[in-house]
């Protein structure tokens, strides 16, 4: 696929998104507040409590402060990793039959479809934008963060092969259609895990030593966790570099994964919905 | 009333027929929940690592009130969930006059018509958990106060359904449910979590007009403080108000209904 064709269907699959633009806003002030509003009451009470019991300050290394701003860069660069729900889109179109389409466009489908995650997420990117810019005045930033241009164009690439890696994860899942005939649960259920799993609702310094081990060998931290520390520049360029590696094979493992399913896939398709 | 009854019967019967055509469907909404279940579970897990309690609930209360949730969650997406997805569509596409022309309530008809046969499996696992959680719970459990619990879980149920409503009927003047839709689903995750860390107009709010906190965390605060009549009497005065707003608002939508698609 040509560069050209790929940044058109980019803008295009934008533009889609930015359609229903008081939505859009509405939605992201509404996620955005949340979000922060939940963690806020949530941390304020046990911090109060753990401090009133046993006059520590810190739980998993993060005073409040910095707790609460680890949810505001979570709140927002999960958003960016992961894009709108269901926008891959690409079960339904092997459940309908709408793949055929595909097959006489003159762009191979996995890149036409990444075109479209990527395109999907640029209103992300300009929400993010403006919530850092509003917020920045507003907020102090605790002495654990370095923000830093370093850390910020460092995180930017990281959120970037985060996003293609949720991506990857979702292609094969997506790609069961091929054999089930609704799996939109499937979906939910990655959003649910990889949340959970990668840091998006919790700073995985919270969770038992061995299991930080463990989920460092998974994806998922590689998709929030590791990317918001970047951001608040918690982490060394040599973490970010390592980080970076890992979130390397487990991406050509994955395109490995959904190529095969995908090719055997194929093979069922009758192209006339199921 | 047997009317309705009889007309409910047969909404399960087509419901649990059309639920089996989509076998791999039902297997995956199972796997989905056991998966929400345990995230949240988890969260609350990690959380009493680094305390003893939250909102003044040890673990063994906080377990309670999550699986509490669980089971108001599962009623609504097994009697509710899926008639709230169609009902936007019928709204816009002007479907909803064959519902409006029958001898029964329409807001009755749309709102029950589609049983979930397929999360009706996880209504029953989040039943399980519930019976788990308080078979954990070391603490003084009456009967009384058991039976409070339910009825008031129940209450919860009514709210999590009038809110539902009354975010969807919006869409009679605004034709997309995207940003009411949103707003609802963004407002739940208030009712995930115990009452008692929100404070200030943020907590008045939601035990009154954005009642959340009524929905789960009220009712369960009931088993460990005693039957409290001023508990009892707040959730089910809000439940009955909500139902009313649901109502009027409901036929405030239907007059603005043109029965064109759009």
């Amino acid at each position: 696929m040509r560069g050209r064709l790929f940044l058109h269907i980019l803008s295009l699959e934008a533009r889609t998104a930015m359609s229903y633009r008081v939505a859009f806003w509405a939605n992201a002030a509404v996620s955005v507040v949340v979000g922060i509003t939940i963690p806020y009451f949530l941390w304020s009470s046990i911090y109060e409590h753990v401090y009133e019991t046993t006059g520590r300050v810190r739980i998993g290394g993060y005073t409040l402060e910095a707790m609460l701003l680890y949810y505001v860069a979570a709140a927002l660069l999960s958003k960016v990793v992961r894009g709108p729900d269901m926008a891959l889109g690409i079960s339904d179109e092997i459940y309908e039959g709408k793949l055929s389409r595909f097959l006489i466009y003159p762009a191979p489908y996995l890149r036409f479809k990444y075109a479209q995650h990527l395109g999907a997420i640029l209103p992300f990117v300009v929400q993010m934008v403006v919530f850092v810019a509003i917020a920045t005045p507003l907020l102090e930033l605790p002495q654990d963060f370095q923000v830093s241009a370093g850390s910020i164009a460092r995180a930017a690439i990281f959120v970037l092969a985060a996003n293609l890696l949720y991506f990857l994860i979702s292609w094969p899942l997506q790609a069961i259609a091929f054999w089930a005939d609704n799996v939109w649960s499937i979906a939910v259920l990655l959003r649910l895990a990889s949340g959970f799993l990668g840091g998006g609702m919790l700073p995985l310094s919270l969770f038992p030593a061995w299991a930080q081990k463990l989920l460092l060998l998974t994806p998922f931290p590689y998709l929030f966790y590791v990317p918001v520390n970047t951001f608040l520049g918690k982490s060394t360029p040599a973490d970010w570099l390592h980080g970076l590696f890992v979130l390397g094979i487990w991406a050509v493992l994955l395109l490995g994964l959904g190529t095969a399913v995908w090719k055997r896939g194929e093979l069922r398709y009758t192209g006339v919905g199921i | 009333m047997r009317r309705y009854l009889r007309l409910y019967v047969n909404f399960l019967r087509f419901s649990f027929s059309r639920a089996l055509h989509f076998r791999v469907d039902f297997l995956f909404r199972i796997f989905m929940d056991i998966i929400y279940y345990a995230v949240q579970l988890g969260f609350f897990v990690v959380i009493y690592r680094h305390t003893s309690l939250l909102a003044g609930w040890s673990l063994d209360q906080a377990r309670i009130f999550i699986c509490a949730y669980f089971v108001v969650d599962a009623i609504h997406m097994t009697v509710i969930s899926n008639n709230m997805w169609w009902l936007p569509i019928l709204i816009n596409n002007g479907d909803l006059d064959y519902y409006l022309v029958r001898p029964v309530s329409s807001l009755f008809f749309v709102s029950f018509r589609d049983f979930a046969a397929n999360s009706f499996m996880n209504l029953v696992l989040a039943t399980g958990l519930l019976g788990w959680a308080l078979s954990l719970y070391a603490g003084e459990l009456s009967i009384g106060r058991l039976l409070a619990f339910i009825a008031l879980l129940l209450t919860g149920c009514t709210i999590f359904y009038a809110l539902r409503v009354i975010s969807i009927v919006p869409i009679f003047w605004l034709q997309s449910t995207h940003g009411t839709h949103d707003l609802f689903y963004g407002l739940v995750n208030f009712a995930e979590r115990p009452d008692r860390i929100f404070t200030g107009w943020l907590r008045r709010a939601l035990v009154t007009v954005l009642p959340f906190c009524l929905i789960a965390s009220f009712p369960t605060r009931i088993l460990f403080e005693g039957l409290r009549p001023t508990i009892v009497l707040h959730v089910t005065v809000i439940a009955l108000l909500s139902l009313l707003v649901m109502v009027a608002f409901w036929r405030l939508g239907l007059r603005a209904y043109s029965s064109a698609s759009s």
